[in-house]
């Protein structure tokens, strides 16, 4: 977390009992454990006298090692059906969406960036889906396809799997050889060719190495 | 006066616990009036040149009610004469400007005489007006002032002419040289950390004497200059206000409450030019911690025009200070975050008494209520969710398998 898990307590439940004041922040041996009512608060300006547009009981564990250890995050009073269709994990966790690829649109990652972003949106999403009985902004496909659909938006190419495999060994290199193939799949050496992506990738090395390897898991090199 | 969101409705009650215009313009008749006395002619202290002026939060623009309507609140004076400790000890100035506020209140009938306290004079007003002037009798004291800043290696502080002219010498009855002549007195520069005060909020300031001026006060001041100090409410001013507030609700009777200076200076510390009570409050409450500096194991709140001075100086005596301002802070993260987490016009429990019952409730009996009408949840949720989609704030979930 950067720095000492006392002082990432403190300093997550500093900003917390502010935001959230009905949840309480505790140190586990894991990393960080939140729980309480999470209120759901609108964006929307026109809304803000609402305060909140609902409330979810939540539980969320932070591992020692976040960013780079994805959070998991639980809805405990069983409003929620463990269904996936309801975006509900097989272990019970809620499906956010693809960690290493929201972190790597976001970076530099802050816990506070994860509960306005992913937690606030999978929630909002629950309560819309619940009046609405559809997705506000739609969904991923399930599983691989998803994966494919979610990296290719983040790299900016076709989802197929060896346009993005290429793409990911290519952007976690420090600095890929002039003489491989470029990513646009023209058959040209990257030197004579879309040198431009190389000198600002649409992700960085890191986010590139931890999407790799999700991606390696999921389709096998 | 209509209340239609939350940033309305604190911004009322601040109003409501912070001292009325007509309040605060009897208030600065009174010691208008004992500057003049202290000036007339038959003065004994006339030939130094008295000036009298306030400090402390009436000038900082942050005074607040007491919770009960019985109690008053004080207002802090500082009474400067042009001498030096040459021509007083500080026995002998207390008792100068003592001897002139003895015949002031006789002349005046007060039914209280001045009281002599530990550093200044306390002037009771038994009228209708409910509060009391803590006189502090003073020299000035640039000299002194600067050496101190140079010998503690702050020099930049010290070449300050602006920051170093207002410092002054003060008295102290529990000191041993309080009778003897020449001798160091102690330093204070109330007029500079006001200066610093408002420095951190000056954009807010000029758009709020700007915004005062407009509301149809063009009949009462001539310019935008001429609206007094104490009519120029900003955001960081009633946030303070809301939080010494917070304070006396839960720790009134606590002589181990959080000091007004600390909270003060935590907070316009903290401060980034915000332009409404509840995103400062946010900020405030947030980061404001950050400034407690640690030195050498001891916790410090720093005096922004002297450093050495530490505000928090009795932390290290009495450690329950520090755990009950602790407590105090995450109370009032919770207490205003929660009534802003909700509807505006029904603020929760923990916040309705921490601002006291009897105001909450006056502020929303004589307020309008109005909401805005986006009338079912389902509605709602469309709303928000076209908002974010335009926003590019919307994402979508996914599943493992």
């Amino acid at each position: 977390m950067g720095h000492s898990l006392e002082e990432a307590a403190r300093d997550i439940s500093a900003a917390l009992a502010f935001e959230q004041p009905r949840v309480s922040v505790s140190l586990t041996k894991l990393g960080l454990l939140v729980e309480g009512a999470f209120d759901l608060k609108p964006r929307k300006a026109e809304l803000s006298h609402l305060g909140k547009l609902d409330e979810f009981s939540i539980k969320l564990e932070l591992p020692k090692d976040f960013p780079k250890g994805e959070p998991k995050l639980f809805e405990t009073a069983g409003r929620i059906p463990h269904e996936v269709n309801r975006h509900i994990n097989p272990d019970g966790s809620c499906c956010f969406g693809i960690w290493e690829a929201w972190c790597a649109l976001v970076e530099p990652v802050t816990f506070q960036k994860f509960l306005d972003g992913p937690v606030q949106n999978f929630f909002f999403g629950q309560h819309y889906y619940e009046q609405h009985n559809e997705w506000p902004y739609g969904e991923y496909m399930h599983g691989k396809n998803g994966l494919l659909q979610s990296y290719a938006e983040v790299l900016g190419c076709r989802p197929k799997v060896e346009t993005i495999r290429y793409r990911l060994r290519l952007f976690s290199k420090a600095w890929p050889k002039g003489h491989w193939k470029c990513v646009c799949g023209s058959g040209r050496y990257i030197r004579s060719c879309c040198i431009e992506i190389y000198n600002k990738p649409p992700v960085s090395r890191k986010s590139a190495m931890l999407m790799k390897e999700r991606f390696d898991q999921y389709f096998e090199p | 006066m209509t209340i239609r969101d939350h940033e309305s409705y604190l911004n009322e009650v601040a109003d409501a616990i912070g001292i009325s215009a007509d309040m605060a313009e009897r208030a600065v008749s009174r010691y208008k009036s004992i500057g003049e006395w202290l000036d007339r002619k038959a003065s004994k202290i006339a030939q130094y040149d008295p000036h009298v002026y306030t400090q402390g939060s009436f000038l900082l623009g942050t005074v607040i009610r007491p919770i009960g309507d019985a109690d008053e609140f004080d207002i802090d004076l500082v009474c400067k004469l042009n001498g030096n400790n040459y021509d007083f000890s500080m026995a002998e100035l207390k008792q100068a400007v003592g001897s002139e506020l003895h015949e002031y209140a006789n002349a005046h009938s007060m039914k209280n005489e001045p009281e002599d306290k530990r550093r200044c004079w306390t002037m009771e007003y038994a009228d209708q007006a409910k509060f009391h002037l803590d006189v502090l009798p003073a020299l000035p004291n640039q000299t002194g002032y600067k050496l101190l800043l140079e010998q503690r290696g702050h020099s930049a502080l010290a070449g300050s002419d602006t920051l170093t002219e207002t410092a002054i010498g003060i008295t102290d009855k529990e000191l041993p040289q309080y009778r003897g002549k020449p001798a160091d007195w102690p330093t204070s520069n109330p007029k500079g950390y006001a200066a610093w005060f408002h420095e951190r909020q000056a954009a807010a300031v000029t758009k709020s004497r700007e915004m005062v001026f407009e509301e149809g006060k063009r009949r009462i001041y001539a310019s935008v200059d001429d609206v007094p100090q104490y009519r120029v409410k900003t955001p960081l001013q009633k946030c303070i206000q809301l939080l010494k507030r917070h304070r006396d609700s839960g720790y009134g009777g606590d002589e181990d409450k959080p000091i007004s200076i600390i909270i003060t200076t935590l907070s316009a510390h903290a401060y980034r030019d915000e332009g409404t009570l509840s995103a400062t409050l946010r900020t405030v409450l947030t980061t404001m911690e950050h400034f407690i500096e640690e030195r050498g194991g001891t916790s410090w709140v720093a005096n922004p025009v002297n450093p050495e001075e530490n505000f928090a100086d009795k932390w290290a005596e009495v450690p329950r200070r520090k755990q009950v301002f602790n407590e105090w802070l995450d109370r009032a993260r919770r207490d205003f975050g929660a009534y802003l987490n909700g509807p505006f016009d029904s603020p929760p429990d923990g916040f309705t008494r921490s601002m006291s019952e009897s105001t909450v409730k006056r502020v929303l009996k004589s307020l309008a209520l109005a909401t805005p009408a986006i009338a079912t949840i389902a509605e709602q949720a469309s709303a928000e969710a076209a908002h974010n989609e335009s926003a590019g704030e919307a994402s979508k979930p996914w599943v493992i398998r």
